[in-house]
C-alpha cells in the first residue's frame, strides 16, 4: 500500500471502525484476551502490581489454552 | 481531550488561584502564553503533565518543591492543579493535590448540569483518553529533543512512533507471554525430573534457554554500542565535510561510500558464516550417518544379490506345505519327523509383507541419507564459493579504504589529521564490535539449535504423559501468539513509517526554503536528502523544523487512529498540542513557516513563548488563529533601582513583564485583551 492508500484507509476506518477488524481465529481471540487484561492493568497505574497482572494472565491462559487444546 | 481551563493553586511560581482559559473552538484554536525565561512557561506545561499523570519532565528543576515558596512561608502545606477538559462532548475536571511530604491524591469528576460526579479509577480513565506514553508528544518541550538524524535517536523515534501507534499493550503482552511460557516450561521440567534421562535433557534445555536469554541481552547491548559508534562516525564525517578543505571534502565523500561498501561486504560475510553453520545443523546427522548408511545399504544390496534379502521363501507357501503335509519333493511331512522340523524352521526366515516393507524402508532411508550428504556438500561448496568471492571483494575494498585514509592523513592540516585519526579509531572500534556481534550471533544459533534438540529428546520421554504433552502444546501455542503479535506490530510500524515520512515531507515541501526531502531508514533514522538522494548536513534550525514536523505528523497519525477500537493496538487520540519554547533556533523565515503549519496539525494548540520566539514574523503568521493570549508577569519585592523597564509589545500594547516593589516574589498571569 502506498502512504496515500494507507491514509485513505485510516480515514475510512475512522468512519467505520469495523473495517480494521481482521479475520481472526481462536488463537487470535486468546491473544486479544491477553491484551484486554494488559489494558485493564496498565491503565490502572498504581492500582495493580506486575505480579498480580501476570498471575491473572496465567490463570486466563490456563483456561483458554485448555479449551483450545481440547478442541483440537 | 480538549482543554478548557487550567487552575494553578499555590503551585510553584504561582501564588493563590491562577486561571488560564484555553482557546478551543473553531478556527481560533491557539492559546498564546508569553513569558521570559524562568517565569513559569515550563511550569505550565509540567503542571498539566503532573495533574494528569503525576509526572514532570526530566529537566524540570527541583521537582519535589511544588508548593509556592511564599505560600509555604505563610504556613500552607498543600498546592493543587485543576484541569477542566472536554472529552466526547462531556465536561470533566481532573484535580491533583500535593500535600507536603504526603501523597498526591488524584480525582476526576464528570460535570453534568453543574453537578460534579466523581469517577471511579481516575488514572484508568485518563489513560483511556490520553495514554501516558502518547502524552510526551502532545506536551512537548521544543528545545528538549535531540537531533532527529542522530543514529542514537533512531531508537527514540522508533519508540515515539510505537507510542503514538499504541504498541504499549501488545509489547507488554509479548513480555508477559514469554514469562508465562517460562512458567509452563518449569512445570514440565518438574515432571521430567521423575525420569533420569529426561531430567538431564530438561536441565540441559533449561541451561541452553538461560544462555540464550543472556546472549540476546549481550547482542542488544552491542547493538546500542554499534549505534553509538555509527553516530560518532557520522559526526566525524560531517565535521570533515564541513572543514572547508576541498581535498578533505572529496576524500570524505569517497571514504564514506567505501566504508559503507566494506560494512555491507562484512555483513554479507557474517551471513555467509551463519549460513554455513546452519547447513551443519540442518544436514549434520546425514553427514555423520553417511558411512553407517552406506554400510547398511551395501549389506542390503549384497544380501539381495545373494538372495538372502528378501528371503526366497514366502511365509504363506511354507504354511501351505505344512498344511498339505507334503513337501514339493514328494516327501511326507508329519509332525515330529526331521523333514517336518526342517520345513517348520523355514518359517523363521520366511518372507512376510512386513519384512518386505522394512527392507524397502531401510533401503530408502539409507539412500536418502546418502542423497542428503550430497546435497550438503553441494550447498557447502556453493557457500564456500560465495565466501571466497566476498573475501576477495573485502580485501580490495579495505585496500581502497586504507589508501583513502592515507590520503586524508597526508593533508597538511592539523584539524584534518586529528579528525582522520579519530575516524580511523572509530572504524577500528566498529570492526571490533561487529566481530563480537558475529560471534554472539553464532552462539545464539548454537543455543537455539541445542534447545530444539533437547525439545525433541524430551518429547520422546513425555509421550505417555497427557499433562506433560499439554504443557508442551501450551508453550508452542504461546510461541505462535508471540510471533503473530510481533508480526502485526512490525506490519503496522512499517506502514506507519511511510505515512509519517510522507507527512513530514509535505510539511517540508511547503515550509522549508530548500528543496529537501526526508528519508527514513529501517532503523528509524531520519535523513535530510537532496533530489539526487545525497544526505545533507542540517543546520540546527532545520533540525528543529524537522523535529516539529515529525511531532506534528505523529499527532496527525494519532488523530487518524482516533476510532481504531477493537484492534489490539491502543486507539489513537485527539489532544491539545502544548509546546514550550518551540522556536528556539529558528530564524525569522522558519519561525513564520513553523507558526503557519502548527495550528493545522492539532485541534487545539497552546504555545508557550519568550519574546525572542515571538518577535518578528510569528505574530503575523498566527494572529488569525489566536483565541486567548496571556502574559506571565514577574513580580518582585525588590525595588527597580537601576534596572531598565521590562516591556513587551503585544498586539500594539506596551505591557510590563516585570513589576518591582511587589507584595510577594511570584509570577502572575495577565490576560491580554
Amino acid at each position: 500500500m502506498t502512504p496515500d492508500e494507507i491514509k485513505a484507509f485510516l480515514q475510512q476506518a475512522k468512519e467505520d471502525p469495523a473495517l480494521i477488524k481482521r479475520d481472526t481465529d481462536e488463537l487470535d481471540d486468546i491473544l486479544l484476551g491477553v491484551i484486554k487484561l494488559e489494558k485493564k492493568h496498565l491503565y490502572g497505574t498504581g492500582t495493580t502490581s506486575a505480579n498480580r497482572r501476570r498471575e491473572q494472565i496465567e490463570k486466563y491462559l490456563d483456561d483458554a489454552l485448555q479449551d483450545f487444546v481440547e478442541g483440537e | 481531550m480538549i482543554l478548557k481551563q487550567l487552575k494553578l493553586v499555590d503551585f510553584r511560581q504561582f501564588y493563590g488561584d491562577n486561571d488560564i482559559h484555553f482557546a478551543w473552538e473553531g478556527e481560533k484554536n491557539v492559546t498564546l502564553i508569553h513569558g521570559e525565561n524562568g517565569v513559569g512557561k515550563t511550569t505550565i506545561l509540567n503542571s498539566i503533565l503532573w495533574c494528569l499523570f503525576e509526572r514532570l519532565n526530566s529537566d524540570f528543576e527541583r521537582p519535589n518543591d511544588l508548593i509556592n515558596y511564599e505560600a509555604a512561608r505563610e504556613g500552607k502545606n498543600t498546592c493543587r492543579v485543576e484541569l477542566y477538559f472536554v472529552h466526547d462532548k462531556l465536561d470533566y475536571l481532573a484535580q491533583r493535590h500535593h500535600v507536603k511530604e504526603g501523597k498526591n491524591p488524584f480525582r476526576v469528576y464528570k460535570i453534568e448540569n453543574y453537578n460534579f460526579r466523581e469517577m471511579p479509577l481516575p488514572e484508568q480513565f485518563i489513560g483511556s483518553i490520553l495514554p501516558p506514553q502518547m502524552a510526551n508528544y502532545f506536551f512537548f518541550h521544543g528545545e528538549g529533543i535531540s537531533s532527529i538524524s542522530d543514529r542514537r535517536s533512531g531508537e527514540t523515534f522508533r519508540r515515539a512512533i510505537r507510542d503514538i501507534l499504541g504498541f504499549t499493550f501488545a509489547e507488554q503482552a509479548i513480555d508477559d507471554l514469554k514469562k508465562v511460557k517460562r512458567g509452563y516450561s518449569k512445570k514440565a521440567e518438574e515432571i521430567y525430573k521423575r525420569n533420569d534421562a529426561a531430567r538431564k535433557a530438561a536441565q540441559a534445555k533449561s541451561e541452553a534457554e538461560d544462555r540464550l536469554i543472556k546472549l540476546q541481552e549481550s547482542i542488544d547491548t552491542l547493538d546500542t554500542n554499534i549505534a553509538e559508534e555509527d553516530a560518532r562516525f557520522d559526526d566525524l564525517s560531517q565535521r570533515l565535510s564541513a572543514s572547508g578543505n576541498s581535498d578533505a571534502n572529496r576524500i570524505e565523500g569517497d571514504l564514506r561510500a567505501t566504508v559503507k561498501r566494506v560494512a555491507d561486504t562484512q555483513k554479507a560475510l557474517r551471513d555467509c558464516h551463519l549460513e554455513r553453520q546452519n547447513l551443519i545443523f540442518k544436514y549434520g546427522w546425514a553427514v555423520f550417518g553417511t558411512e553407517l548408511a552406506s554400510k547398511g545399504l551395501d549389506f542390503i544390496d549384497d544380501s539381495t544379490l545373494k538372495g538372502r534379502i528378501p528371503s526366497p521363501y514366502q511365509e504363506a507357501f511354507v504354511r501351505d506345505l505344512l498344511e498339505a503335509q507334503e513337501c514339493i519333493c514328494g516327501r511326507e511331512l508329519h509332525a515330529g519327523t526331521a523333514e517336518y522340523e526342517a520345513v517348520v524352521s523355514l518359517l523363521e526366515k520366511a518372507n512376510t509383507a512386513i519384512i518386505n516393507q522394512r527392507v524397502m524402508k531401510a533401503r530408502s532411508a539409507a539412500a536418502y541419507m546418502e542423497g542428503q550428504a550430497q546435497a550438503f556438500l553441494d550447498e557447502v561448496n556453493s557457500v564456500e564459493r560465495k565466501r571466497e568471492e566476498l573475501e576477495t571483494r573485502l580485501r580490495t575494498e579495505q585496500e581502497a579504504e586504507h589508501s583513502l585514509q592515507q590520503e586524508l592523513h597526508e593533508i597538511d592540516e592539523e584539524e584534518i589529521q586529528r579528525l582522520s585519526k579519530a575516524f580511523d579509531h572509530c572504524r577500528k572500534r566498529r570492526d571490533e564490535l561487529w566481530t563480537q556481534h558475529g560471534k554472539i550471533q553464532s552462539d545464539i544459533e548454537v543455543a537455539r539449535s541445542q534447545i530444539e534438540t533437547f525439545k525433541r529428546e524430551l518429547s520422546k520421554h513425555g509421550v505417555h504423559d497427557g499433562y506433560l504433552q499439554r504443557l508442551n502444546r501450551y508453550q508452542e501455542l504461546i510461541d505462535e501468539m508471540i510471533s503473530r503479535c510481533q508480526g502485526r506490530l512490525q506490519e503496522v510500524e512499517e506502514s506507519s513509517r511511510s505515512v509519517i515520512a510522507q507527512t513530514v515531507n509535505s510539511i517540508l515541501r511547503k515550509f522549508s526554503r530548500k528543496d529537501y526531502a526526508i528519508r527514513v531508514t529501517e532503523d528509524f533514522i531520519f535523513y535530510l536528502v537532496r533530489d539526487d538522494g545525497e544526505m545533507v548536513a542540517k543546520s540546527s534550525g532545520e533540525n528543529l523544523l524537522l523535529n516539529l514536523a515529525f511531532v506534528a505528523s505523529l499527532i496527525d497519525m494519532a488523530k487518524m487512529r482516533e476510532n481504531a477500537q477493537g484492534d489490539f493496538l491502543v486507539p489513537g487520540t485527539v489532544a491539545p498540542f502544548v509546546i514550550d519554547a518551540p522556536f528556539g533556533e529558528l530564524d525569522e523565515t522558519y519561525k513564520g513557516a513553523t507558526t503557519a503549519f502548527l495550528p493545522g496539525t492539532a485541534r487545539q494548540m497552546v504555545l508557550l513563548l519568550s519574546s525572542s520566539h515571538w518577535k518578528g514574523t510569528v505574530d503575523d503568521a498566527i494572529k488569525s488563529s489566536v483565541g486567548y493570549e496571556y502574559l506571565l508577569v514577574s513580580e518582585r519585592r525588590a525595588e527597580q533601582g537601576e534596572k531598565p523597564d521590562d516591556i513587551i509589545e503585544i498586539g500594539g500594547q506596551q505591557i510590563a513583564q516585570s513589576i518591582y516593589g511587589a507584595e510577594r516574589d511570584i509570577t502572575s498571569l495577565r490576560k491580554i485583551q
